[in-house]
């Protein structure tokens, strides 16, 4: 276990928004010994534009149903004469879900839309997304289960559909990407998978026959 | 090989074992019948007898058609296995696919000299995932074991197997008696004891004698004193003879490739898993044991045993000083290197650990302000250890990643240890919030294989650690894949 030290950034954390910034642009990494320089490729692709429409909707309808729920809870509240606490716990609710409706439905699937990307290559499926919490998951495609294009009702309206690639621990969803993009992008992921796959067993075979 | 490719059923005792587990399930049912009976209610005890006798009827019918239907065949490469009561389902599992297995001998295996196999496979479907071979003779065990084990060596072109097994770890006396004295025995013990001394009256026609005793020990604060330290001994002892029975025996042996795992006294159970399937080594410290510096060792493996119902991790050391696990570790699977130091977290973490929202406070604080504002201590005193328990989480976020380790710590009261290979891991997650993007701080989850999905979150490490942990996954993974 004879290592060199390598470049850890927690020891040098005072100098963190000088280095962060450094890194934010060229990544530096420490290499076998030797410094090397590579781009942090993040992912490029976006999704169909139609998915800030369907987002709204889906939010619209869910909304709707917990307002429906929270105004018949209310009037039973009154009608009941119910404690005092459960009006005020109720009003509170209220007033939090119609700060949600109205950030889902104006804002977040806007800048949801423009900020989801998702990159494919033959090495990785990298998905970039969040609203204010980002999210960057790197998913090797060896790992690698099953990939399906699935279109609801909505979907199928707006002519969308979206992607899950399933992995041993987890699956992950592209959502409303174009019809006909999404069934190109399931076949060319079940290729890849299917090509790494016979890749590894290949290999085995190799080292069995040595 | 045309004598290994023969049909083979199971041993017929493994009629006789389901039917002693029916019976132990349709007693108390028959107890409850004949109090019924007794207490005058006859109708109902006649019912309840006659749906007992159905239900046992239903039963023999059952294990023994699941015994005719049962076979297994040991092919070169696949495990064919033909199971099922009414319906029979027939499965091919190929050798290659199973990752560990698990021999056990109960007592009643071990009575007619026979034992049975538990083979655990990679699937995502749990309820398939385990294959139970439950009653073989020792031949028949030891012939599907030495085919698995040529099928793994083959895979990995190891034709000569060196069967130099080292004991790794046996349990020790003292470390079962450290366990016992900071487990929940004592504090569920202690209890249970002195309240059967005091019933003891009740139960024994002794006239009084033994509450008078205890009155006349309580009196004096010596005979008080002595009395409480009898009970705490015979607690001690006899929750000793309980772990004793249950993790006795308790031994880690290693080949080359292959690690065993064998415990039990009544019981005996081998498991046997191939070290290239360990995922990662979890060292536990749970809060009283803490303080001992007893840890407990698990193992995440590909699949994990279903138990009862539920999942448990593989165990490793039940309960070991931390020192001697580090040591044994080091030794044997040297792949999971354990580095001592590792870095913490800054100031920012902790800044976010702190303003990050509770909603149990703020819903104590409604409730307390507006029921009784006198109980304002409540609240008071729940912040106070809120604000501890978040610094005691914020200290112990640890991270270390080089070139072939990576280790990983989080948690609160119990802390986790986690060492991991980037190749093992299959997804790797940073996020960041607003705030975090302020401090430039990132959290990084990592999704290490297991079902469920076992996963680690550091919260709050600087981004420039995440960005440079997700490039050396990126690394290592398109290297693993070429």
């Amino acid at each position: 276990m004879n290592i060199h030290s390598p470049l850890l950034f927690c020891h040098y954390y005072n100098y963190r928004i000088l280095i962060a910034n450094i890194v934010l642009e060229v990544y530096i990494f420490h290499d076998g010994g030797r410094h090397a320089m590579m781009q942090l490729q993040e992912p490029t692709q976006t999704i169909s534009p139609k998915a800030t429409k369907l987002w709204r909707i889906e939010a619209l309808i869910f909304f709707s149903i917990i307002f429906i729920i929270a105004s018949v809870l209310l009037v039973m509240a009154y009608y009941f004469s119910w404690m005092m606490w459960i009006k005020i716990v109720l009003y509170i609710l209220i007033a939090y879900i119609f700060i949600q409706a109205v950030v889902s439905i104006a804002i977040k699937p806007i800048y949801l839309q423009r900020t989801w990307r998702y990159e494919i290559s033959d090495d990785f499926i990298q998905l970039k997304n969040g609203f204010l919490t980002v999210q960057y998951t790197v998913i090797p495609t060896i790992k690698i289960e099953y990939v399906t294009a699935d279109q609801g009702p909505l979907l199928r309206k707006y002519n969308l559909a979206s992607i899950t690639i399933g992995t041993v621990a987890s699956s992950h969803t592209i959502p409303a990407l174009p019809e006909d993009e999404a069934h190109r992008l399931r076949y060319e992921i079940a290729q890849i998978a299917k090509i790494r796959h016979e890749a590894s067993s290949d290999m085995s075979m190799d080292d069995a026959n040595e | 090989m045309m004598q290994m490719n023969k049909r083979k059923r199971l041993h017929p005792l493994w009629i006789g074992y389901e039917l002693l587990i029916v019976m132990k399930d349709v007693i108390a049912p028959i107890v409850i019948a004949g109090a019924l009976y007794l207490q005058g209610h006859a109708l109902w005890s006649l019912i309840a007898l006659i749906g007992m006798f159905i239900f046992i009827c239903y039963q023999i019918i059952g294990i023994i058609f699941s015994w005719k239907n049962y076979y297994y065949v040991v092919n070169e490469h696949e495990l064919e296995i033909n199971e099922g009561r009414f319906i029979t389902k027939k499965r091919f599992i190929p050798l290659t696919r199973i990752i560990s297995y698990e021999q056990k001998t109960s007592f009643y295996h071990k009575f007619f000299k026979l034992t049975s196999l538990e083979l655990l496979t990679a699937t995502t479907n749990i309820d398939e995932a385990t294959i139970r071979l439950p009653m073989l003779t020792a031949d028949e065990a030891h012939e599907i074991i030495g085919r698995l084990e040529k099928e793994t060596n083959h895979k990995n072109c190891e034709e000569r197997i060196e069967h130099k097994e080292l004991a790794y770890y046996r349990m020790k006396p003292v470390e079962i008696f450290y366990y016992v004295i900071t487990s929940l025995y004592i504090v569920i013990g202690l209890p249970i004891i002195s309240s059967l001394i005091t019933k003891i009256d009740d139960l024994m026609p002794l006239e009084g004698v033994v509450l008078t005793l205890i009155k006349r020990l309580i009196t004096s604060p010596v005979s008080l004193v002595i009395s409480i330290l009898v009970a705490f001994i015979v607690t001690v002892i006899i929750s000793f003879f309980i772990v004793y029975f249950r993790h006795g025996n308790f031994t880690v042996t290693a080949d080359e490739k292959r690690l065993h795992i064998s415990k039990g006294i009544l019981t005996t159970s081998t498991f046997t898993i191939q070290k290239d399937n360990i995922n990662g080594i979890i060292i536990e410290r749970s809060f009283p044991r803490r303080l001992f510096s007893i840890v407990s060792v698990k193992a995440v493996t590909q699949g994990d045993m279903l138990e009862e119902d539920e999942i448990k991790k593989q165990i490793l050391f039940p309960f070991i000083r931390e020192s001697r696990a580090i040591a044994i570790l080091d030794e044997m699977l040297p792949n999971y290197p354990v580095a001592k130091k590792m870095c913490s977290v800054s100031k920012e973490a902790l800044f976010l650990h702190m303003i990050h929202p509770s909603y149990l406070f703020v819903i104590i604080i409604f409730f307390v302000f507006y029921f009784g504002p006198e109980y304002w201590f409540i609240p008071i005193i729940y912040g106070i250890g809120l604000i501890i328990l978040r610094i005691i989480k914020a200290k112990q976020t640890k991270y270390l990643y080089e070139d072939d380790i990576l280790q990983l710590q989080s948690g609160v009261l119990t802390t986790n240890v986690t060492m991991t290979a980037w190749e093992k891991i299959d997804e790797l997650t940073v996020s960041q919030t607003y705030l975090e993007k302020k401090l430039y701080v990132a959290t990084i989850i990592f999704t290490i294989r297991e079902k469920p999905t076992y996963n680690v979150m550091i919260e709050h490490i600087p981004i420039a650690d995440a960005l440079q942990m997700l490039t050396q996954y990126r690394e290592k993974t398109e290297h693993l894949t070429r």
